[in-house]
């Protein structure tokens, strides 16, 4: 403990690296967990991957589909529910609601805000309330409300009877939905790793039933395979910042071990039992480890709470998780380092390691620059990325620099000396920098990302969301009677249904696809018959334009179209071809989408119409919509942002704890600078442009590989997980803001022992 | 007279306590002689270089400077800057060991001085000193590859580069073997006296000791 103290700048500094380490794995498993959480209305339907649309809204479709899976025809099934969706008028407002019948699948895992006991509780003219209007004990329209989530939607979620009443549609329902039997597995991989399963491009397997057509959820849900895209990323960042942390922890770690191992060889020496020392050694290690996890959690708490960006007092469970995920890296990476550090290291193994680490590096990145790698390729290529910046680049470039340095002649001797100071820091900081890079190329990388794919997704809905109402869940919406109100400027229908090509199915959309409609894909004109298809079906089809689609039709219809255009979209990451109206035969197909668009200013008029027609439409405003796709981005930028952030700041410790190691000779060499008649301005000036110069050269080594992490986001990685690509904006802002702020850190950290011994002479 | 010390005191703080290493110290040193200041480890040598090279604060008594050309002045007394130019002008130092810059090369270190007191004209007489020392294939060479023996003549050289008044040396062959130690005292002798130079000198050594003009025993 006497020890503790002596040395407590340096073990403050492992306190500290372990402490953000910890803060940022907590940060980015609770960051992305609310991401999921906020683009979600409910986990309801993140729950169950089959919709089962029931074109006739009979209820003996169910009894028919229950019976068939009873008698084992669904082997992969492991429960059906039946369900009706539709708007309802409460107090005023428009509000959606989604009765289910909770007694049908009693096994039901939903999300951390609803879980299957509340739902279990729902009996005839009960309600959960989902939105911040209402609260436990409200009666709304003859129904109790019995627990209440916050959300920015408002969502009643009812039992199926009850829904049926405030719908109005006594016995009907509008789909089965259909979980799988690994989904239990699945949820728990998503609460561990939040987006690993779509960003491993997990998706369910077709399922067919005579009869009926079984769409996949994902593509009823498209929010969430993009808000799995997003916290994938956000993952990714994640893995990066622990990778970072990790290796700054066991730096700050190591150091400290080796200097306490002087002493351990000292105390031997004097007869000390080694297992007693090591054991002391190992207790002192885990009461550092679990102090700076702690810390960094509460640390990391106390940010979110403070940026207002999640309410961590209503998801105990997941900051439970991320705990954990926390104390285990911390503590391992403790140990790690006491263990590197206490064992002999023998100079040839240590090279060939080094060989071999480099060749499979090499190797790897050439595995994945090969698209048959996949994601995994991508994921791959990413590591080894900076894998290879610590072994090859920086080491490289600290070569070069070094030799740079060595050759510039500078007349006056004091610059020289600033000049091949730096250098000299610089090269002996290769672990720290390289730590530092990584951080700082991975907080411009992926503000990079974030800010391209905001750019063309925004880009997209530019098109994509002309002002209008959009009307989902709509088979039961009169359009000839909508058509004819005077409110209603442009009214169009989309149909859907699954076809089927050769490789397996297809999603399809049908719709009058007149110049207007074709140019929300960015295509110039009508088409008759021909397709549109997204880039996910192009990718997965190997399709390009000009060649002929063979489609499978319902009722054993066939249709040939040409694809004419191939357009992006980043909703789902489900192939889709989008045919004319005119070219095919509706039986068969479920119309579930209608927008209006109203004569302007007469939208909210329009709403309150549709919604006292159709009960069960349910109708929302594009521009709402499309604000609220882009709250979406803007909620990821500041959780980026702050991860990045949490990422400079773990590696500015780092070189912090690394200056703080050099601290004894340096504190001789200002003593000798002193003596030799150096002035005490020139020796703040000297350190300021020694500082500046070596943050300098940290941040030019960022740079590249910054660079190529967004391109790998942009190029390889999303393209492989959503098969969609994002044209890499290279925003000289974007990439100076984290550059800046690393800079700055990085001259303060090495001034810092400058200024202690001015103070300490 | 090049320094006159009357009455110095030098106090420390160990924790709450003071501790006096240094009390009522008065001598002086006359131009071009060279003492050497002896005692036992802990007595108060380093303590008495730092003081009198304007490293340290007085605590206690008075010490006057005084050089040729040049007014007197007290230590105890001047302002930051002319004590930084006393520093960088008057004198020069070498420690036991850690005397050379590591980032600069050995010919930098000389010329260092040289370069801070802005007297040009030295630059050649500097390098021929390097010649004399016997390190003139080393001056390329950084610190870290000089041998011990050849950093302290380095510091040597580096010391008496720009023509001070007086030279402080602490156990300068304290780090060096035997024969070492000889060749680096005959040298900083050998030197001190073509300059004329003040030398003050801390040491155990006997060879040393015996070429002071006097002892001074703390
Ligand atoms: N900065 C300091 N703070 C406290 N005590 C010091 C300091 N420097 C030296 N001392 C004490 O002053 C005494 C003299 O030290 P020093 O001058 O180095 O002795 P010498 O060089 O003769 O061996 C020693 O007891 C030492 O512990
Ligand atoms: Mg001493």
């Amino acid at each position: 403990m006497r020890d503790l103290r002596r040395h407590w700048l340096v073990t403050l500094c492992v306190v500290a690296s372990l402490a953000l380490a910890a803060m940022g794995i907590t940060v980015v498993h609770i960051a992305s967990v609310e991401t999921v959480r906020n683009l979600e209305s409910t986990g309801i339907r993140t729950s169950y991957q089959y919709v089962v649309p029931i074109a006739t809204n009979e209820e003996k479709h169910y009894f028919e589909l229950r019976r068939d899976w009873r008698s084992g025809a669904l082997p992969t099934i492991e429960a059906m529910v039946p369900i009706l969706e539709g708007t309802t008028e409460a107090e005023g407002r428009l509000v959606q609601v989604l009765g289910i019948d909770v007694l049908a699948d009693t096994s039901g895992s939903f999300d951390d805000s609803l879980s299957s006991q509340d739902t279990g509780f729902l009996t005839q003219n009960t309600l959960i309330a989902i939105g911040s209007d209402w609260t436990v004990g409200d009666v709304v329209n003859g129904s109790t409300v019995i627990a209440s989530t916050p959300s920015r939607y408002n969502l009643f979620i009812a039992d199926l009877p009850t829904a049926q009443g405030l719908l109005g549609r006594p016995g009907q329902i509008d789909a089965v939905w259909m979980r799988r039997k690994e989904a239990e597995k699945f949820s728990f991989v998503e609460r561990i790793w939040p987006g690993l399963l779509t960003g491993l491009g997990y998706r369910a397997p077709p399922l067919e039933v005579e009869g009926y057509q079984i769409q996949s959820m994902s593509s009823w849900n498209p929010l969430h395979s993009f808000s799995g895209s997003i916290a994938f990323n956000l993952s990714l960042l994640g893995a990066l910042a622990i990778l970072v942390s990790g290796f700054i922890a066991y730096e700050a770690c190591s150091n400290n071990v080796r200097r306490r191992r002087l002493e351990m060889d000292r105390l031997g020496a004097l007869g000390v039992d080694q297992w007693q020392l090591r054991g002391t050694f190992l207790i002192e290690a885990l009461l550092i480890g679990a102090i700076g996890s702690l810390l960094g959690i509460g640390i990391a708490i106390a940010f979110l709470q403070l940026l207002q960006l999640v309410d961590v007092s209503d998801s105990f469970n997941v900051v439970l998780i991320a705990s954990f995920k926390s104390v285990a890296v911390s503590i391992g990476t403790l140990l790690f380092a006491i263990h590197l550090a206490t064992s002999k290291s023998n100079n040839r193994i240590r090279k060939s390691i080094y060989g071999l680490l480099v060749a499979i590096c090499l190797g790897l990145l050439l595995w994945g620059a090969f698209p048959v790698s996949g994601l995994l390729g991508a994921f791959v290529v990413m590591v080894g990325m900076c894998i290879l910046q610590v072994l090859i680049v920086v080491p490289a470039f600290v070569g070069l620099v070094s030799r740079i340095g060595l050759a510039v002649s500078l007349t006056r001797l004091t610059w020289l000396m600033v000049l091949r100071q730096a250098i000299k820091q610089f090269r002996s900081f290769r672990v720290p920098v390289s730590a530092f890079s990584i951080a700082i190329a991975t907080a411009i990388g992926i503000s990079l990302m974030v800010t391209s794919f905001r750019t063309n997704f925004e880009d997209m809905l530019d098109v994509r969301l002309r002002p209008g109402l959009h009307i989902e869940s709509a088979s039961e919406f009169d359009t000839s009677v909508a058509s004819e109100w005077e409110a209603v400027e442009n009214l169009r229908s989309y149909y859907r249904t699954v076809g089927r090509l050769a490789k397996g199915p297809v999603n399809l959309t049908a719709t009058n696809l007149d110049a207007w409609e074709t140019s929300r894909y960015g295509y110039d004109s009508a088409i008759e018959r021909g397709t549109m298809i997204n880039r996910q079906l192009a990718m997965q089809h190997n399709l390009k334009i000009g060649d002929a689609l063979n489609i499978e039709l319902p009722h054993n219809r066939q249709l040939t179209v040409t694809v004419v255009h191939v357009f992006n979209s980043y909703g789902s990451n489900e192939g889709r071809a989008i045919v004319d109206v005119g070219a095919i035969d509706t039986a068969g197909w479920t119309r579930d989408r209608v927008t209006i668009n109203p004569i302007a200013g007469r939208e909210a008029e329009l709403q309150q119409r549709i919604a006292s027609t159709s009960s069960n439409a349910i109708v929302s405003d594009n521009s709402e919509r499309r604000t609220a796709a882009l709250r979406v981005f803007d909620q990821t930028f500041v959780l980026t942002n702050a991860i990045a952030l949490v990422a400079v700041i773990i590696a500015v410790v780092g070189l912090l704890s690394a200056a703080l190691a050099m601290y004894g000779a340096q504190k001789q060499e200002f003593k000798l600078l002193r003596t030799v008649g150096i002035g005490d301005r020139t020796l703040v000036v000297s350190t300021l442009l020694q500082s500046g110069l070596f943050g300098f050269l940290a941040c030019v080594i960022a740079l590249p590989l910054g660079i190529s992490i967004a391109w790998v986001l942009c190029e390889m990685v999303n393209p492989r997980a959503f098969q969609w690509t994002i044209d890499l904006h290279l925003d000289p802002w974007v990439v100076l803001r984290p550059t800046l702020l690393a800079f700055g850190a990085a001259v303060a950290a090495c001034l810092i022992p400058f200024l202690l011994q001015r103070k300490h002479p | 007279m090049a320094i006159q010390l009357d009455n110095v005191g030098k106090r420390f703080t160990d924790g709450n306590s003071d501790r006096w290493v240094l009390e009522n110290l008065s001598f002086s040193i006359a131009e071009a002689e060279s003492v050497a200041v002896i005692g036992p480890s802990g007595c108060g040598k380093t303590t008495l270089l730092n003081l009198l090279s304007g490293q340290l604060a007085i605590d206690a008594g008075t010490v006057q400077v005084c050089f040729p050309g040049k007014a007197a002045f007290r230590l105890n007394e001047v302002n930051a800057k002319d004590l930084l130019h006393y520093r960088r002008s008057d004198i020069g130092f070498v420690y036991q060991f850690f005397n050379l810059i590591p980032t600069l090369t050995l010919k930098e270190n000389v010329l260092l001085p040289v370069e801070l007191t802005k007297r040009k004209h030295l630059r050649e007489q500097a390098l021929s000193r390097i010649a004399t020392l016997g390190l003139n294939d080393r001056i390329d060479a950084f610190p870290e590859e000089l041998s011990g023996g050849e950093q302290q003549r380095a510091a040597i050289a580096r010391a008496l580069a720009h023509e001070p008044h007086i030279i402080f040396a602490d156990e300068p062959t304290g780090n060096l073997d035997a024969d070492n130690s000889k060749i680096v005292a005959d040298l900083l002798w050998q030197e001190v006296t073509k300059s004329n130079a003040t030398l003050v000198v801390a040491t155990h050594s006997d060879a040393i000791l015996r070429r002071a003009n006097r002892v001074i025993d703390l």
